[in-house]
């Protein structure tokens, strides 16, 4: 005997499926306005399209990522901390959300914090260039120039092309009042970027 | 117009700090060579400190020689604990015995970073303590408690506080009375010159409950203007030179974990200060002054003072 298959069944299918669909369609779009708010720098209304994403997703580690990172652009630190803290929660393994809570803490000055949680990423990444650059802004900001002269020249020598690494180098050197040593520094900016100001000035001042 | 730039400055500022950091080598393997030093959650501050001051035109003082020490822990940029001890004394002319005096104090602080205000706000209390042999009281067992709330922009070009401090004396020997001591001190701070200058305005509002004891003064304002340039330390060359300058009179004044617990009325003052790098987390402040006083009854007199700091941080 053949069964017939109930058309309830068969139209409570489709409307779930026309449901999700319509609801990952609006997801979706919240993350297309998100990334068009963040293009035209409207953050707080590109966080706001996240904030529709968590309301529908509490637990999706990317849009707490996401909307850290557009709290902290726009001045929002205590929010972007908590966000990039829900963010490692859920994933305590990510260094992204390690990283990402540098960038708040030097907005609010907290130097020897971020360079704390910087180490945290260098310990597991030796070499994690990000988190090296983070930590040789907070050894500026705390003036432990010996410190920064050494890191730079360590990270210089893994990075050869990078100019960023010698110009924190050149500042190391110049506020130590090593002048012939930040001068080299300087003219090594200038061979990669022949027209960075700072290297620049510091030689024309310094012939 | 003007705000609005600030604004796009700031952002810019911000997308900077990141885009620096984009690129990401994640070059994850283990080489040898070139250890970073541990990043300890406390920086801890010692600073012993001399001074010596010499009276010129004064009737019975001659010279003062103190000497102290303090330890400041700060833990991350949250919060701090700072101790100091010191010890002082005080030779008369023509007269064998000394006024010496201990100093104690202890301050506590706390650093708050809300959104809204764009900057940093401490809460701060010292409490501070003078005990020597004056055989009047009157300058003897001394207690002070001193709140204060402080901010200073992210830019570190605007700085505001407001202090307040009460000070309680010991009761007079000689029929004078008792006497306690209330200080306002409103300061406000201006950073300029991308960092390379810093001028600080500072108010001394003082009330003593007790005039007999206060050489009649029932309030006395002075204010305290002070300059610091930052150099690019090379040699001899200072990494800062500070010049103050302090007008108007005050008396019992309490500034920072000092307490001016002689009678006298303070006048005015210059100062001339500096510091240099002695290693990394070592500098040596020097500072050199006078500071003009007038003890009652027409009798003005000034003090010279040299004064060495020895800060280590580790």
């Amino acid at each position: 005997m053949k069964t017939r298959k109930s058309p309830i069944k068969l139209f409570a299918l489709i409307a779930l499926f026309a449901s999700s669909v319509v609801s990952a369609q609006g997801v979706n779009k919240n993350w297309q306005e998100s990334y068009a708010q963040e293009a035209s720098g409207n953050y707080a209304k590109a966080a706001a399209a996240i904030d529709l994403v968590l309301q529908a997703s509490p637990s999706n580690e990317f849009a707490y990522l996401r909307r850290g990172w557009l709290n902290y652009m726009q001045a929002r630190y205590n929010d972007a901390l908590r966000d990039y803290d829900q963010a490692l929660r859920l994933n305590p393994k990510s260094q992204e959300a390690q990283l990402g809570r540098t960038l708040p803490l030097m907005g609010q000055q907290r130097w020897r914090e971020a360079a704390v949680e910087a180490n945290k990423v260098i310990a597991s990444s030796r070499w994690d260039y990000t988190a090296h650059l983070r930590l040789m802004v907070c050894e500026e900001a705390e003036k432990k120039w010996e410190e920064l002269a050494r890191h730079a020249t360590e990270l210089s020598v893994r990075y050869p092309s990078d100019a960023t690494v010698l110009v924190y180098l050149a500042r190391a050197e110049a506020w130590q009042g090593r002048i012939d040593q930040a001068k080299e520094a300087y003219a090594k900016v200038l061979e990669r970027m022949p027209s960075h100001i700072e290297a620049l000035a510091y030689l024309n001042r310094n012939p | 117009m003007g705000q609005s730039r600030m604004k796009i400055l700031g952002r810019s500022t911000r997308l900077m700090v990141a885009l620096l950091s984009v690129i990401s080598f994640q070059l994850a393997y283990a080489e040898e060579g070139g250890d970073l030093p541990e990043i300890s959650a406390w920086k801890i501050t010692t600073s012993p400190q001399v001074l010596y001051s010499s009276f010129s035109g004064a009737t019975t003082r001659e010279s003062l020689l103190g000497a102290g020490v303090s330890l400041d822990a700060q833990h991350l940029e949250r919060w701090g604990l700072s101790l100091g001890v010191a010890g002082s004394q005080l030779s008369y002319k023509a007269a064998s015995n000394k006024l010496n005096q201990t100093e104690g104090n202890l301050s506590g602080r706390v650093h708050l970073t809300p959104d809204f205000l764009s900057g940093q706000l401490t809460l701060r209390t010292d409490i501070l303590r003078a005990d020597n042999n004056d055989s009047t009281n009157e300058t003897n067992n001394v207690n002070v408690i001193a709140p204060q709330i402080s901010y200073l922009n992210y830019g570190n070009t605007f700085y505001v506080d407001l202090g307040y401090a009460r000070s309680r004396y010991g009761d007079s020997n000689a029929g004078n009375g008792s006497l306690t001591v209330a200080q306002w001190t409103p300061t406000i701070g201006f950073g300029f010159n991308e960092g390379g200058d810093w001028l600080q305005l500072r108010a001394y509002n003082i009330s003593p409950s007790n005039p007999v004891r206060a050489q009649s003064q029932s309030r006395t304002n002075a204010g305290e203007l002070k300059w610091t340039h930052y150099f690019y330390a090379d040699g001899l060359t200072p990494e800062q030179v500070q010049v103050g300058a302090l007008f108007g009179k005050r008396i019992y004044a309490v500034e920072g974990t000092n307490i001016y617990n002689l009678t006298d009325i303070q006048q005015g003052g210059t100062s001339l200060g500096a510091q240099w790098p002695i290693a990394q987390d070592s500098h040596l402040f020097i500072q050199a002054g006078q500071n003009r006083y007038d003890a009652g009854a027409g009798a003005s007199y000034s003090g010279n003072y040299a004064y060495f700091s020895l800060i280590n941080q580790w």
